[in-house]
């Protein structure tokens, strides 16, 4: 029954039939219920929620799909007036899709999804068994089931499935719809899987438009099984629509899905949908549902373009590199990029294999920018050297561009790339670049390549100032870093990678810790070294504190890394301070053994020590490190730097290298040069019976002498008695010289293999001595050359010799007798060649220190001699007066140790040091030279040693010669005597034709001296002749000769040496003094060198005084140095020079009361 | 009254001590580029073409109303100097660097030498410092310049009426206290830097001068000895200024450019933590005054004692060169433990004395290498010590600056004492 009046009809009716007043009408059918208008035009998206019916949600969806499916393009839809579909029903329809797309990738949010079943048999039962309540619910409910069995297929619903999403419940399964999702709000469950929308969104997302896996899976799912197709009608007339939609919209899926196979087992390409637990799974109409395989999703990603395209080898999943905003069309992980997605700065998941994607909640490894950039950029107190480490490509766009900074990379970068990746400008190469800006902030960006070609990633970060005193904390959330201002120096020696298996290396790396106030003061730093092809660090041998870090003191402190391994880049780390890292990358220039044979020769001597080398055929020439062949290389730039490191004051930074480990440069240009005073550096805190290492607890001070000490400075190390640690120093200080004669073989091409060396040894040094230190050098020689040729050791009185013959400097030939005669600061050495051949030797220790040392005292005597007190006032005051302040210091300190012969090495290096313009002003032997009063020990000393060769060679039957010729650093005596040399070879005449009571022929003598070089004589003879004919057994020529008023013995033992032997030596000294008072008779000192009167009156009165004295001290004195216990040993030396230093001390106190320098 | 005359030193202190750290205002900026613009055609021209220059001269004195616009408009009325002209304009251009001028110092040193020296940036400007910088003209130039520019931001500046109009406000702020601009949106980029960066400028010198007027105000009641209730009126007076200036709570700022803003955010975040920098210092300033020893009630002549202290313009200088020289890029306003050995006194634009501060520290530094960090500057009177406590210095050295180094010309004298 209805109304048939048109009227009412259009008030009470939607029949749209025309009938006039009352008519007969049916029920509704869909027909007419879509033909009601909706009043809200189909916009309303608040949706009905009180329907009553237990199933009114899964009907009212049903109706959705159904209205939906109507439309052309699966949206809401109006035909003119007429809604044929509204926004509810899109939603609606959306949301049950956004159900079975997120339990199709269950897998990617496992963790939060719960799967409640509710099984109608057991669900029923339990009602029917309940309570009241309970059972009229159950009768309701089978009553339900039992009447829209037909509409909503309950005949075949065995179980619903309710899912839980982060607690509530967002959806179930649907016997007609697959899936329904619940009226409640459900912005909670708002996800992105694996498509650019997100779930339960605004917008309804029909089918065609979301992840194409998911599509083909419903088709599989509903062409495999023709139950859901009868039964879920309307789902499949969805489906069929959306097919066709997609010919159009996604031709490709569409022909894909066209193509499925409606045999191949589902099982195949998707996993069962379980409730959890293996087994339990979930159907529809008793059809089981699939998930996405997880390896599918993984496979899909790992085609992503952000696939981090690492250089380094790598198990497991690559990452992908993401970046905030990336606006450009890269393929995510099934879909394009979505340049919405926040990407965070910092993932608090360290694991990357549990990191969730962001955006689309899959677990698959990411890395973003703290993965790979520090919190805190170091910034350093000077620029970086950039000729020799790497410095980021700083660009300083703003400010000053007087500092540098560390590389704020995180070590894990290093498991993706190589440090020389970094310096390679390739494409497909990683890249970092910092730019100053305003307020010292610090904007760094590293690009990193991905999979899509020619792409790359931007991780950015900008690094802001700290307020000063203070240190602002990062935000890495925030993507905020922070500048730590720290002040501390790194040096590596040698700034060599040869990357050769075959050749080990060695290096020292020196770090000056410089935080000595402020924040970080009582920070230090910890330093890591990698290589590139390794994941863990290099073995650190040996990290040994050379100055411990006083902060009251505001000294800096240093450690010394020990490797034995080559390294690429340096993880830099600051403990208890900032806790900054940083990275260091050295920019090693390629080195490569060559075929050069270099040879070297080492003249380690008592005061002094050279180094003199050749390569090939070449002339010697003193060891050198030019700015071509730099070994060390400093992290701060040596020219760039300014002399306050930019307003900090550290320049500890720089002077600790000169004073603990290595100088820039030596050679003539440079502030230091061999020849060097043989000394040593180390800690004062030293625990000397610890592990030691060369350049890490000693080094040899090139700075000694220049400049005031910081540390315990050790001289005498030729022949100081054998302490504890004597031995390791001096181990220590040939290593660091085989070092640094490694790495100059190494910079210059040469073969380490075919490198030759040659040492020296005085003759009189005792065999168990002389052994000691072959060992040494052979051990270190073989240890870091490997060589082919073992050391040569010669004795260091026969290669001046060859030297003055190999530069003509002998006139009239050698085959008459040449006196060579090397005067070093604790021994004289003396050959005898004939026809070119040594044919005698001699050698004692009565040397430059006889005169200038501190006579037999053991201990230092140097406030009680005699030319100390005399010219100790005069270089104070002329360095004071000069204002030369750090060399007084220096005074100072080596004063301090009261060593006479330490303070007058100061003196004589003092017209040497580069310092000093005035030469002459400084130059202790012209001084002397002038020195009247002083000048009698002189030519005491020069007298006795020619009248002691000439004794020994007319003892030996060898005739008189015809040349002398001079060497080593005590032969400058000669000039203090006269600068005439053929003055001097006239008074050797003389006393050689005195001592032979014979005349010399007409040849006559000749003196043949190098005054400005006599130390590098030895080592340029050593290299002038085939060093291993010079290898002969010393011993063999060897002329011991004491002599005796009465007779002379060419072998003495200390049980020999009775009172009766003594009184004749001494009675022979007292006639050697004889004749020196002769000699002035007969060649006038006074007129021919200037002796003062007073002076030779003094002599006359002391001369011959404590002469048995002198001789018994001698003997004591030498018994102890050479810790001799046996009477029946022999004695190696003369001992007629014994008494004479004894007269050359105490008259060097009572000459240099008698005038007066003149200041 | 112990209490108020601490107060009043850190008032003064705290105002002194904003006032210098402030920003230059853009205004100011943009007059010294166009000073510096002035001064360098007329180098250039002087020694290109006589009558040109006199000219230019003539038409373009480089006072306060010369603008670059004008300095242009002169050059291209006088022919033929096409390459004049692009220096002077890429000059010109440097107006646009405002918004990263940290501070006066910095502003000063980015437009008299940063400049010169950057070959990648402006190479004009670079070809032209390389071509005169060994003419005496050039150097004479450059050091009057920093002198000029330095008193022009230091308040020899135009009154608020010789403002340029449409530019009125960040110049007139400080003098009439009034409300800073509106934050307001724009699409201009280059405009919401200058906003914010003119903001930033307008807090700081906005509480200096709150600052020192209470300071002032303070100072007024203890000489008229009328201590009781200064903490309230302080308090009030305050209170006032806030909310005089403070801007309306509606107001908000929506950048719509992200790049844009994403600069200006990363300069407001430098810029903050400056400010905290500027905050931390003058914490430390008030925290030693408020522990220095006071032995009598007030004691007026102590207040005058830190005000021309910081009138004079003390500063800190580390290691000299070996030269004899200190590289003023170096200098820092206060004393840095551990980096700071040399006390300067600026006594006149370009001019300073110095000594060898007597803290123990920079004892202590000095002594460490003396030839380094002693001898370059200073003579000694008695012989060195290395393990003296003191090092007093009997006459300061005195020191000019020349092209960003303060040159030694008078050495100090010194002794070693203790």
């Amino acid at each position: 029954m209805g109304l048939n009046n048109s009227n009412m009809n259009k008030v009470f009716g939607y029949s749209k039939k025309s009938g006039k007043d009352w008519f007969a009408t049916d029920a509704y059918s869909d027909k007419e219920i879509e033909s009601i208008a909706d009043p809200e035009g189909g916009s309303e998206m608040s949706l009905p929620t009180a329907i009553p019916s237990p199933f009114a949600r899964i009907d009212l969806v049903k109706t959705a799909f159904r209205n939906i499916a109507d439309t052309p393009n699966l949206k809401a839809y109006n035909k003119g007036e007429t809604v044929v579909a509204g926004k509810e029903d899109e939603k609606l329809v959306s949301d049950a899709l956004d159900v079975a797309e997120l339990l199709f990738n269950i897998d990617s949010i496992r963790d939060k999804v719960k799967i409640i079943v509710w099984d109608r048999s057991v669900e029923m039962e339990k009602l029917r068994k309940g309570s009241v309540m309970h059972r009229r619910l159950g009768e309701t409910l089978a009553l339900y089931l039992q009447q829209d069995k037909q509409s909503y297929n309950f005949d075949l619903l065995q179980r619903l499935y309710l899912i839980e999403y982060n607690h509530k419940i967002i959806g179930c399964t649907s016997p007609v719809t697959m899936f329904f999702a619940t009226a409640s709000d459900l912005s909670h469950a708002r996800i992105k899987l694996t498509r650019n929308n997100m779930t339960f969104g605004e917008q309804g997302v029909p089918l065609y438009e979301r992840d194409a896996a998911f599509q083909e899976y419903l088709y599989r799912l509903f062409g495999s099984n023709d139950l859901l197709k009868k039964r879920l009608t309307i789902f499949n007339e969805y489906l069929e629509k959306n097919l066709k939609i997609l010919d159009e919209v996604n031709h490709e899926l569409y022909r894909r899905i066209k193509g499925l196979q409606a045999t191949r087992p589902l099982k195949e390409d998707y996993d069962e949908l379980n409730t959890g637990t293996i087994g339990s799974n979930i159907e529809v109409l008793g059809v089981t549902l699939y998930k996405r395989k997880k390896a599918s999703i993984i496979n899909s990603i790992t085609g992503s373009d952000f696939v981090i395209r690492a250089t380094k080898p790598r198990s497991g999943l690559a990452p992908l590199v993401l970046q905030n905003g990336l606006n450009k069309p890269f393929r995510y992980a099934n879909d394009l990029w979505d340049n919405n997605t926040a990407v965070p700065y910092e993932d608090a998941e360290p694991n990357l294999e549990k990191r969730w994607l962001p955006g689309i909640h899959i677990q698959y490894p990411y890395l973003t920018v703290s993965d790979f950039l520090e919190p805190y950029l170091i910034r350093l107190v000077y620029p970086v050297n950039n000729e020799k480490f790497f410095d980021g490509n700083l660009v300083v766009e703003s400010g000053n561009s007087d500092k540098g900074y560390l590389l704020p990379l995180k070590k894990m970068f290093f498991e993706y790339f190589t440090a020389q990746d970094l310096l390679s400008a390739l494409p497909d190469k990683p890249r970092i670049e910092m730019v100053q800006g305003a307020a010292g902030s610090v904007r760094v960006t590293l690009r990193l390549p991905v999979a899509r070609t020619g792409e790359y990633i931007y991780f950015q970060r900008t690094y802001y100032q700290s307020p000063e005193n203070q240190l602002a904390k990062p935000d890495p959330r925030q993507n905020k870093g922070v500048i730590a201002e720290h002040q501390f120096g790194v040096t590596v020696f040698p700034f060599i990678k040869i990357s050769d298996p075959e050749i080990k290396p060695y290096y020292r790396v020196q770090v000056v810790d410089r935080d000595i106030t402020g924040l970080f003061k009582t920070s230090s730093y910890e330093l890591d070294f990698y290589a590139d092809n390794a994941k863990d660090p290099v073995a650190i041998r040996a990290k040994k504190t050379r100055s411990k870090k006083n902060t009251q003191a505001l000294e800096p402190g240093s450690q010394y890394y020990v490797l034995d391994d080559e390294f690429d880049f340096i993880h830099v780390k600051n403990v208890a301070g900032s806790g900054a890292s940083g990275v260091i990358i050295p920019m090693w220039q390629p080195v490569q053994q060559g075929n050069e044979v270099f040879s070297f020769s080492v003249d380690f001597g008592t005061t002094n020590t050279h180094i003199e080398y050749k390569t090939g055929n070449g002339s010697p020439r003193p060891f050198d490190i030019t700015p071509e062949d730099m070994q060390i290389a400093t992290l701060f730039h040596p020219d760039k730097t300014s002399e306050d490191f930019s307003g900090s004051g550290a320049n500890a930074i720089r002077e600790l290298i000169t004073h603990e480990f290595v100088p820039l440069q030596i050679g003539n240009n440079a502030p230091f040069r061999f020849p060097h005073r043989t000394v040593i550096a180390e800690s004062f805190t030293l625990n000397i019976e610890t592990e030691t290492f060369s350049l890490a607890d000693f080094n040899i001070p090139f700075m000694y002498e220049r400049f005031a000490e910081r540390d315990k400075i050790l001289s005498n190390l030729k022949w100081a008695k054998k302490e504890k640690g004597n031995e390791k120093r001096v181990r220590a200080y040939f290593e660091k010289i085989i070092m640094l004669l490694r790495n100059k073989v190494l910079l210059n091409r040469g073969s380490l293999s075919q490198t030759r060396l040659v040492w020296f040894y005085p003759s009189s040094m005792k065999p168990a001595r002389k052994s000691s230190l072959e060992n040494t050098w052979t051990e270190l020689f073989n240890r870091y050359f490997s060589p082919v040729n073992k050391p040569v050791g010669i004795t260091e009185s026969l290669p001046p010799f060859y030297y003055y013959k190999g530069s003509a400097r002998l006139q009239g030939g050698a085959y008459k007798p040449v006196v060579s005669i090397d005067i070093g600061g604790g021994t004289t050495d003396v050959v005898v060649f004939k026809a070119n051949k040594p044919l005698l030797l001699s050698s004692f220790k009565f040397a430059a220190n006889s005169i200038f040392g501190d006579g037999f005292t053991e201990f230092g005597a140097a406030s009680s001699n005699g030319i100390i007190q005399k010219y100790l006032p005069y270089f104070q005051n002329l360095l004071e007066t000069n204002n030369f302040h750090d060399l007084k210091e220096v005074l100072r300190l080596i004063r301090e140790k009261n060593r006479t012969e330490d303070i007058n090495a100061f003196f004589f290096s003092l017209e040497n040091n580069l310092a000093i313009k005035d030469r002459t002003l400084f130059s202790y032997n012209s001084i002397l030279a002038r020195d009247e009063d002083l000048k009698i020990i002189f030519l005491y000393f020069y007298t006795a040693i020619i009248y002691h060769i000439a004794g020994v060679m007319k003892h030996k039957g060898v005739e008189m010669p015809k040349h002398i010729v001079f060497s080593g650093t005590g032969s400058k005596i000669l000039a203090i005597i006269t600068t005439d040399e053929k003055l001097l070879a006239k008074l050797s005449r003389f006393i050689f034709e005195e001592v032979y009571g014979m005349a010399y022929d007409s040849d006559g003598l000749t003196i043949e001296t190098e005054r400005h070089m006599p130390k590098e004589v030895t080592c340029k003879g050593g290299l002038m002749v085939q060093p291993e004919d010079l290898a002969i057994d010393v011993q063999e020529i060897r002329a011991n000769i004491t002599f005796g008023k009465s007779t002379s013995f060419e072998r003495l033992t200390y049980d020999m040496l009775d009172d009766g032997v003594l009184a004749d030596i001494e009675a022979y000294v007292a006639a050697f003094n004889e004749f020196f008072l002769q000699l002035n008779e007969q060649f006038s000192f006074s007129d021919h060198f200037g002796i003062s009167g007073t002076s030779w009156s003094i002599f006359k009165t002391e001369f011959n005084k404590h002469l048995r004295d002198y001789l018994e001290e001698g003997l004591e004195f030498n018994r102890k140095m050479d810790e001799q216990s046996s009477d029946e040993k022999i004695v190696e030396e003369t001992l007629f020079f014994y008494p004479l230093t004894g007269i050359i001390n105490n008259l060097s106190s009572h000459l240099s009361k008698l005038t007066p320098v003149n200041f | 009254m112990e209490m108020i005359r601490k107060l009043v030193l850190s008032l003064w202190l705290t105002a002194a001590c904003l006032a210098l750290n402030a920003q230059v205002d853009k205004v100011l900026f943009e007059k010294a580029v166009d000073r510096v613009n002035c001064r360098i055609m007329v180098l250039s021209l002087q020694s290109y073409n006589e009558a040109k220059h006199n000219k230019f001269v003539e038409a373009c004195p480089c006072d306060d109303k010369v603008t670059s616009k004008k300095i242009i408009q002169t050059l291209t009325q006088l022919g033929d100097l096409s390459k004049t002209i692009s220096l002077a304009e890429e000059i010109a251009k440097l107006k646009e660097r405002y918004g990263e001028m940290s501070s006066m110092d910095a502003a000063i040193r980015f437009v008299t030498e940063d400049v010169f020296n950057n070959s990648r940036q402006y190479q004009k400007i670079y070809d032209f410092a390389q071509k005169h910088k060994e003419s005496e003209a050039y150097k004479a130039c450059m050091v009057n310049l920093q002198t000029e520019i330095r008193s022009l931001f230091a308040g020899d500046s135009p009154s608020p009426t010789e403002a340029q109009p449409g530019k009125a406000t960040e110049r007139q702020i400080p003098e009439h206290h009034v409300q800073p601009p509106p934050l307001s949106v724009s699409n201009d980029s280059n405009a919401t830097v200058s906003s914010v960066a003119a903001g930033i400028s307008f807090t700081t010198i906005f509480i200096a001068v709150v600052l020192s007027a209470i300071a002032a105000f303070a100072t007024t009641k203890i000489l008229l000895r009328k201590p009781a209730g200064i903490s309230k009126e302080v308090h009030e007076y305050i209170e006032a200024r806030i909310k005089s200036i403070a801007p309306p709570d509606n107001q908000t700022f929506k950048p719509r450019h992200a790049p844009d803003i994403k600069h200006v955010q990363e300069q407001v975040n430098a810029v903050e933590l400056k400010l905290q920098s500027v905050a931390q210092q003058l914490s430390g300033l008030v925290a030693k005054l408020e522990a220095f020893p006071v032995s009598t009630p007030v004691s007026l002549p102590v207040v005058e004692e830190y005000a021309t202290d910081v009138r004079t313009e003390a500063f800190y200088l580390s290691t000299p060169n070996s030269d004899g020289s200190f590289n003023e890029s170096s200098a820092s306003p206060s004393y840095r433990e551990g980096a700071s050995i040399y006390r300067f006194t600026k006594v006149s634009n370009g001019r300073a004395t110095f000594q060898i501060d007597e803290r123990e520290s920079s004892v202590k530094l000095a002594l460490q290498y003396p030839n380094k960090n002693i001898d370059p500057v200073c003579e000694a009177e008695n012989a060195y010590n290395a393990k003296a406590k003191y090092i007093n210095t009997i006459v300061p050295g005195e020191a000019e600056l020349v092209g960003g180094k303060w040159v030694n010309i008078k050495k100090a004298i010194i002794r070693y004492d203790g």
